[in-house]
């Protein structure tokens, strides 16, 4: 976000901002449209531990130049409505935010967004393309019930969660590229559960700081975990074998997509490329004995750009 | 251990077994052989080892810088997470972030909060007026966490005692110009804050 607004440099954006007024650069935008659409780039860029950010951020040069704003302000949508959880002490508080957020949803589809940099840019960006307001509450309605810190009972929860929260960003991204393909959609959906159980799997330890057991309540009685032993030690009896069978889920949607990548049109392909951090995790996962609290797994790929950039010229994940 | 009701009872507070060596101890002859001869530890009551090493500890803290700051010229750590101050902030553009959505209003458990809002000419929703009662508020940091733009935070700042109470009735104006002070720091202190930001 940003570092220094000193008096003086504020003046100086206020020049420039009045010079904008004058000059307009953009045809569709009000004055403040190209600082929103800065905010969201620099909220989606400057999150580097965040749930993906960054990684998605490297994924948003590969689409077409005209939706690539689009792009930053559903992603800086995404990390407005994930870091809620932790930037409030009680479920109530967070209820109030995700209330305005559907209200700041209704009024940007209204064409009368409030004065906030994010729902600027989606209110641009819905002049570019045509996005459908349910992904957007849906991915709000998920993240409400999650307020609570509910355990997840079986792997459908865990994958119900994820459809509801990572798959519906890539099928509003998928709409953003004005792609509407069946096979896309259905695609998406399996690259959605895998990075939404694969981004659970990788936030462990963290939840696990904060008192909190991500993994089904289903498989962690299957193999006698006693969650004391996560929150105190970082390592329980059985805890790989439960991590292996999430991430086996995980996998098996990734096999799923990449057997069906051929019957996918290539306009899509930036939204799946969205998977290709998340199966270099599981491979990673598996190298270390599915240890979920190696530290080495949360060390970032400095190769993650160019194998980014291999997967959309070979079109595989 | 003795129950006190038993041992007042004895009219003594030492417990038996200190009275007199266990008869098993008794047979424990200690080894003079091992250990510090006779002549160190007669050296050490002596020669006073003990108090010295414990003026050597003094001195060794003379030279070392104190623990004591100097307050109002060195001030002490503050953790990212501490409430003190409120602050309206800006956008970098130098717009105003609040967007009067009143929920820091409904949220304040103290009622400290005041705000009227109204459309400005350009259609966007601003406050006209934002009073902070400061002497009402309890420093909760409900409205900073219920804030959806981030617009008013509790900053780092403690210092700001007034000779009257009027003083501590904030309006807008004096919020926005917090925020322009404490700006950098506000930032910086959201950054480290949330791992998930």
């Amino acid at each position: 976000m940003f570092n220094s607004t000193l008096p003086a440099g504020r003046i100086l954006h206020v020049s420039l901002r009045n010079a904008l007024h004058s000059v307009r650069y953009h045809s569709t935008g009000g004055p403040g449209l190209v600082s929103a659409q800065k905010f969201c780039a620099d909220l989606v860029r400057f999150v580097p531990m965040s749930k993906n950010d960054y990684e998605n951020y490297l994924c948003i040069p590969f689409y077409p130049k005209q939706v690539q704003n689009a792009q930053y302000a559903i992603r800086a949508f995404n990390v407005e409505l994930a870091s809620i959880r932790e930037s409030v002490s009680n479920a109530m508080i967070g209820k109030m935010r995700t209330q305005f957020w559907k209200d700041t949803i209704d009024k940007t589809f209204a064409k009368k967004p409030p004065q906030q940099p994010i729902a600027l840019a989606l209110s641009d960006a819905l002049q570019h393309a045509s996005l459908s307001p349910m992904w957007f509450k849906r991915i709000i309605n998920e993240r409400e019930e999650n307020l609570e810190d509910p355990q997840f009972m079986t792997i459908k929860d865990m994958e119900k969660y994820a459809e509801n929260t990572a798959s519906c960003l890539l099928y509003l991204q998928l709409e953003s590229l004005n792609v509407r393909d069946v096979n896309a959609d259905h695609i998406v959906s399996h690259i959605g559960k895998m990075i939404g159980i694969t981004t659970l799997l990788r936030s462990i330890p963290f939840h696990a700081s904060q008192k909190r057991l991500v993994l089904p309540a289903q498989i962690t009685a299957n193999h006698n975990i006693v969650q004391e032993d996560v929150f105190r030690q970082g390592h329980a009896e059985g805890l790989e074998d439960a991590v292996f069978d999430v991430a086996t889920a995980a996998h098996d949607h990734l096999l799923t997509a990449r057997s069906m990548l051929k019957s996918v049109p290539p306009a899509a392909m930036p939204v799946i490329l969205s998977a290709v951090p998340c199966a270099q995790y599981l491979a990673k996962l598996e190298q270390h004995n599915f240890n979920a609290f190696e530290p080495k797994l949360q060390v970032r790929n400095w190769k993650l750009p160019l194998d980014i950039w291999s997967a959309y010229r070979n079109h595989t994940i | 251990m003795v129950p006190l009701g038993i041992k007042a009872a004895r009219f003594s507070t030492t417990s038996i077994r200190s009275h007199a060596a266990p008869a098993s101890d008794n047979n424990q002859q200690v080894d003079y052989s091992k250990g510090p001869s006779a002549i160190d530890k007669a050296s050490q009551w002596l020669l006073l080892t003990e108090l010295m090493r414990g003026m050597w500890i003094v001195l060794e803290q003379f030279f070392r810088p104190p623990y004591t700051i100097y307050y109002p010229y060195e001030k002490g750590a503050l953790s990212p997470r501490f409430r003190g101050e409120h602050a309206l902030r800006r956008y970098a553009t130098g717009e105003e972030r609040c967007i009067a959505c009143k929920l820091c209003e409904a949220i304040c458990p103290a009622q400290a909060i005041t705000i009227e809002a109204e459309p400005r000419e350009d259609g966007s929703r601003r406050t006209t007026r934002y009073d902070i009662d400061m002497t009402k508020c309890i420093y909760c940091g409900f409205c900073q966490e219920a804030c959806p733009v981030d617009a008013i935070v509790e900053g780092p700042n403690y210092e700001f005692v007034t000779e009257t109470h009027e003083e501590l009735l904030y309006n807008k104006e004096k919020l926005l110009a917090n925020g322009d002070k404490w700006e950098v720091e506000i930032a910086r202190n959201l950054q480290a804050d949330h791992p998930y930001r």
